[in-house]
């Protein structure tokens, strides 16, 4: 939400020395819905889920949870790492579709509450300008988001050392990697997305 | 065996006896835990090979070495029981794995299981809930549940107090006499070395090799090398140059 709000005051700010600050709307809509949502909520994930599987699998590997795994014939990747990236593969898109609703909601309070646009425009301009295809765009952002912090989470889980220390070093680095991870494939959809013309 | 460049021990070659329990031992940081890992399959060893009976263990196909592996049990120094299944679930994994068994033949054999290393009723019970000696117990019932061939032992006295220690070598003895279960156990343990130990194999931390392989009672009584009596004794014989 606070994303949200801040948009629309620098968009305000910006759009209203052309007079056009109705468009805010489209602006705070279209960026929200397509990339902000989903950054915000892989950035969220990645703190917060990614570091837990970091830990997790990462005390599982100084308890020798793991090696027991392997002996027993059981696959890591099967047993620990896949579960936990399709929960979040198939997660992502809702709390992504939750973030859209409130980074909206957030340019709404800004537009309606200080620079005197109505409700009515404002929601008009947002349905108007937000289409599917940026619906669709932010989703699949989603859930690359999702795959990406599972992974690093998981990965520097099974890298982790044998030791406490360890594990907090593989959390901070699986937090740092899923972030880093983020913004890569942000700026690589944005690039096809602009070749394709989507 | 050893890490990269740096050898923690070579020229090992011993065999174990079917029904034997057979310790392995050593001063700490000797690379009795890396012997463990090679021998279940958790590291290669820098160069040689281990059998399985017939079957050259490292050399097999990593579905028949899987194979191999199902016919064994191991039980890790601290249990390493999945901290997030209850011990019902620990225990039955491997069932609903490998068998055709239903839930409920399952159950029955899990709660057996548990019944035969004292752990009838815990079923439900997650590892946090339990005590360390119990840890293991559960542990050794998961170890047990394929009513595998060899069972293998990382430290199984470590950490726990001389009673519960003793009901656990116990507890191995039986499992030996009634299910007639290869076991190897890597331990430093005396106690337990003395009490249980068929056959055994000492490994030389200053020289990097193993330097006996007899019965340890028998060690103890014959054995004229120094650090080895200096280890059984613990320290009243042997070698005489201190070390810190």
């Amino acid at each position: 939400m606070l994303v949200g709000l801040i948009l629309a005051f620098i968009g305000t700010i910006q759009l209203k020395m052309f007079g056009a600050q109705v468009f805010v709307a489209d602006f705070v809509g279209i960026i929200m819905v397509r990339l902000m949502g989903a950054i915000m909520t892989g950035i969220i994930m990645a703190g917060r889920t990614g570091a837990s599987f970091a830990a997790q699998i990462g005390t599982m590997q100084v308890n020798e949870e793991i090696d027991a795994l392997q002996t027993f014939g059981i696959s890591p990747m099967e047993f620990l790492v896949l579960p936990r990236m399709l929960a979040l593969i198939i997660m992502m898109p809702l709390p992504c579709l939750y973030a859209d609703a409130m980074g909206i909601l957030g340019g709404i309070v800004v537009s309606v509450g200080i620079f005197d646009i109505t409700l009515a425009e404002y929601l008009n301009r947002t349905r108007e300008a937000v289409t599917m295809t940026n619906l669709w765009i932010g989703l699949f952002h989603g859930v690359v988001f999702g795959i990406l912090v599972a992974l690093a989470g998981c990965l520097k889980g099974m890298q982790c050392g044998r030791s406490a220390s360890a594990v907090g070093e593989a959390t901070t680095s699986a937090v740092v990697t899923g972030i880093v991870a983020i913004v890569a494939a942000t700026a690589i959809i944005t690039f096809v997305c602009q070749v394709l013309g989507i | 065996m050893g890490y990269g460049d740096f050898i923690v021990m070579r020229d090992l070659n011993f065999s174990v006896n079917r029904g034997d329990i057979f310790i392995i031992m050593g001063a700490s940081g000797c690379g009795k835990s890396t012997l463990l890992k090679i021998l279940i399959g958790l590291k290669r060893p820098l160069s040689g090979q281990v059998f399985y009976g017939d079957s050259n263990f490292w050399e097999a196909h990593p579905s028949e070495r899987e194979q191999m592996m199902r016919g064994s049990g191991i039980l890790y120094q601290y249990g390493a029981l999945w901290s997030s299944m209850s011990l019902a679930e620990n225990i039955g994994l491997t069932l609903q794995r490998y068998t055709k068994l239903n839930h409920r033949q399952i159950q029955e054999i899990v709660s057996l299981k548990l019944s035969l290393v004292g752990l009838a009723g815990f079923e439900g019970y997650y590892p946090s809930n339990i005590s360390g000696g119990m840890k293991k117990r559960a542990a050794l019932a998961r170890a047990i549940v394929m009513d595998p061939d060899i069972l293998f032992f990382d430290e199984p006295s470590a950490g726990l107090d001389p009673i519960s220690a003793r009901s656990l070598d116990d507890l191995i003895l039986e499992l030996r006499d009634s299910m007639g279960t290869t076991i190897i156990i890597v331990t430093h343990e005396l106690a337990s070395i003395f009490a249980i130990g068929d056959n055994s194999i000492f490994l030389d931390v200053d020289l990097k090799t193993m330097t006996a392989s007899e019965d340890p009672n028998r060690l103890l009584a014959e054995s004229e090398n120094p650090t080895v009596r200096r280890f059984l004794t613990r320290g009243k014989e042997g070698a005489v140059e201190e070390k810190l």
